[in-house]
């Protein structure tokens, strides 16, 4: 061996200080790393899962909200087409009234307007009939002679009765 | 107060013979002096008339024909009245 150069001693030095360095280095600084990066690794795949999840989430609350949104406008549209048959209906049943009370006053006013008229007939009349009336006496008081009024006694008195109509003073 | 008897009985009388006279007494009320060929119908008419004391007043009012007030009774024949009658008719048929 020496014949070759190669020092036996050295060549197991050298092997005892590498296997020193292997186990030195396994223990203070592979091992530690090793653990670093798989623990990074954990995290990273932790990560990743969390924001899978989320992804997954938002979508579904996207779905959802699309969803409820689409229930919400059909629910709208039910409400909105109830009310509007809802205010039909009531607008219908206010025409009606209206109408119906419409009718009721005009029928009033027509009668009221009918009495009216017949009052004021009546009152013209009246007064037409004392008008003429009192024509004719005012005629007859200047007009009518004593010979007149004489033929006109005796006419009265010749057309008497037996029914004697009598009545208190 | 009392009254005496006698004087509350006089007082009676006195009463019921005014009472007595004013229901007897008779008014004639026409347009203008009638004669008697004018009061003997009305003497059939009403033959109480005969009898009785009548007082005659004109009243020119009253047009023509008579009125007869016996008491609180009248008997209006005269041709106001007819005019009367003849507008209350008017107004009945209006009615």
């Amino acid at each position: 061996m020496g014949q070759l150069g190669l020092d036996i001693k050295q060549i197991v030095a050298q092997v005892l200080n590498f296997i020193l360095f292997f186990l030195i280095f396994k223990k203070f600084i592979a091992s530690p790393f090793a653990n670093f990066l798989n623990q990074e690794q954990r995290k990273e795949k932790e990560a990743q899962d969390i924001l899978t999840k989320l992804k997954q989430d938002e979508e579904s609350l996207l779905q959802k909200q699309v969803r409820l949104k689409q229930e919400m406008k059909k629910e709208m549209d039910k409400a909105l087409k109830e009310a509007k048959k809802e205010a039909e209906l009531i607008k219908n049943q206010l025409i009606t009234e209206a109408k119906k009370e419409a009718d009721e006053i005009k029928k009033r006013a027509k009668i009221q307007l009918e009495d009216e008229r017949e009052k004021l007939d009546r009152s013209v009349k009246e007064k037409l009939v004392d008008l003429s009336v009192a024509i004719v006496n005012r005629a007859f008081k200047e007009y009518l002679d004593d010979e007149t009024k004489k033929k006109i006694t005796q006419y009265i008195l010749a057309n008497l009765t037996k029914d004697i109509i009598y009545y208190e003073n | 107060m009392k009254i005496d008897k006698s004087i509350k009985e006089s007082l009676k009388k006195y009463l019921a013979e005014l009472l007595k006279k004013e229901k007897e007494k008779i008014t004639l009320i026409s347009a203008y002096p009638l004669d008697n060929t004018e009061l003997s119908p009305l003497y059939e008419y009403i033959p109480d008339l005969k009898e009785s004391q009548i007082s005659f007043v004109i009243d020119k009012k009253i047009l023509a024909g008579v009125v007869i007030k016996i008491g609180s009774k009248v008997i209006d024949l005269s041709l106001s009245d007819r005019l009367n009658q003849l507008r209350n008719k008017i107004y009945e048929i209006d009615r």
